[in-house]
């Protein structure tokens, strides 16, 4: 599995950003960037340059927005672009499988 | 308020040690103060114009060719160097604004981002001063003319390498972050003080450089006065001697502006016109000038075959913050023999 550097070789931000839902979840909690910097200890431009993608976390502060957002990281963040949150949670069921009778 | 102090204190200690400046500097400083005023209430978390990239890639601009003004430009001993001086100290204090201070703010106050940053402009500066003192080096030992030019530049340009190892990583701060998100909710009031503090930043510092290249342009001005008719008892003549007394003031420029004087005598006897005093060359001093440097380059004297006398004083007029332009002054006297003035000034 390929890895992913956290930094290029110069030590500067990879071209490739995370994509976010940072902007959404913190609409439908209605909190605004200065309390969700207060939330996570850091500064307000900070949650700009997130949402922007201008900027990657650390792992530990993307452990922190997990925290204060209630879902898995993997829910915030994403390498492929994320589709709507009610399009991953509605998505059609795929029926399972009959089991075949022995 | 200290920096506000300092400010004051460059501009009028000329002043204190009783040198006429004029109303220009007056209102200069009164410009700085406003200026630098306005800048102190900027919003610390500006949203607005300081926080924008282009604007602070301009201000680091700006601030790279004050630095290279105090490198190159020979103005030690002119009240000029007060110009780049003050500009040095006002566009720090708006980049201060510009990046809230992070590229000298410790750990504890910033967070995961703004620490990354920081380490990243200060890597950058130390390659950049390292190729800078890598170039004093080799300026200081390539050829005479170099070490000379080093030499002589050597008191305001190091005034201008204190700024870059000191300033240089919130030099690089400001040229990488990206745009700066608005302020939520509140600070209209702030946003009126970034809207005044960029306007007011540019006329301070485009004042000097526009009056200087007016110098070159604006009309020159004379106030020529000519005293009566003399007649000289004393002199040594079997005709009658005629003098009369001539005086004027020629100047150009405002604010930035230089001006050279005439006040001398004039004498004719039918047979030919002299100068009785004011015309030798002790006499072809400027008097006054303001942010520039007066260099005399004609004072003649002759009379010529009709016995007409001729007096030429000419002068080149450079501006202290472009000597590269220069503008030529002249006043003239030219007198017959039977004291006809046919040309003065």
């Amino acid at each position: 599995m390929r890895s992913v550097p956290t930094t290029d070789r110069r030590g500067a931000q990879p071209d490739r950003s995370l994509y976010n839902r940072i902007a959404v979840l913190r609409a439908e909690r209605g909190l605004s960037r200065q309390q969700l910097a207060d939330a996570i200890e850091v500064n307000y431009q900070t949650i700009g340059y997130l949402e922007r993608g201008d900027y990657n976390p650390s792992l530990e502060l993307a452990f922190r927005l997990s925290e204060v957002f209630g879902v898995p990281i993997e829910a915030i963040f994403s390498r492929r672009p994320l589709r709507p949150m009610s399009e991953e949670l509605y998505r059609p069921q795929r029926p399972e499988p009959r089991a075949r009778p022995a | 308020m200290w920096l506000v102090a300092a400010v004051v204190a460059l501009i009028l200690l000329p002043a204190v040690f009783g040198i006429a400046l004029g109303w220009f500097i007056a209102a200069y400083a009164a410009l700085v103060l406003a200026t630098a005023t306005v800048l102190r209430q900027v919003n610390r978390e500006p949203g607005s114009w300081l926080g924008r990239r282009w604007v602070r890639r301009a201000l680091v601009v700006v601030l790279g060719a004050d630095c290279l003004v105090l490198l190159f430009g020979g103005v030690w001993f002119s009240t000029a160097v007060l110009v780049p001086i003050v500009l040095l100290i006002l566009l720090n204090i708006a980049l201060g604004r510009a990046t809230q201070r992070v590229a000298t703010a410790p750990d504890a106050t910033l967070d995961e981002r703004q620490e990354e940053l920081r380490n990243r402009a200060h890597l950058v500066s130390y390659r950049l001063l390292a190729i800078g003192l890598t170039l004093i080096v080799i300026i200081g030992v390539a050829t005479p003319q170099t070490r000379w030019w080093l030499t002589h530049s050597l008191p305001l340009g190091f005034l201008g390498f204190l700024q870059l190892l000191f300033g240089l990583p919130a030099m690089v701060l400001a040229w990488i972050e990206s745009d700066r998100l608005a302020p939520e909710g509140e600070q209209k009031v702030g946003d009126v003080w970034a809207a005044a503090s960029l306007p007011l930043l540019g006329l301070t510092i485009a004042t000097p450089f526009v009056l200087s290249l007016a110098l070159t342009f604006l009309p020159v001005h004379t106030s020529p006065w000519m005293g009566p008719t003399r007649v000289d008892y004393l002199a040594a003549s079997n005709s009658p001697v005629h003098c009369r007394e001539f005086f004027t003031h020629a100047s150009v420029g405002i604010g930035v502006e230089a001006e050279i004087p005439l006040h001398a005598w004039a004498c004719w006897d039918g047979r030919h016109a002299y100068g009785a005093s004011g015309m030798n060359r002790s006499d072809c001093m400027p008097t006054q000038s303001v942010f520039a440097t007066v260099t005399t380059t004609r004072c003649t004297r002759t009379t010529s075959a009709d016995g007409t006398l001729h007096f030429t004083y000419r002068a080149a007029v450079r501006p202290a913050l472009l000597p590269f332009l220069v503008r030529e002054m002249e006043v003239r006297l030219v007198i017959d023999r039977n004291g006809h003035v046919e040309r003065f000034p």
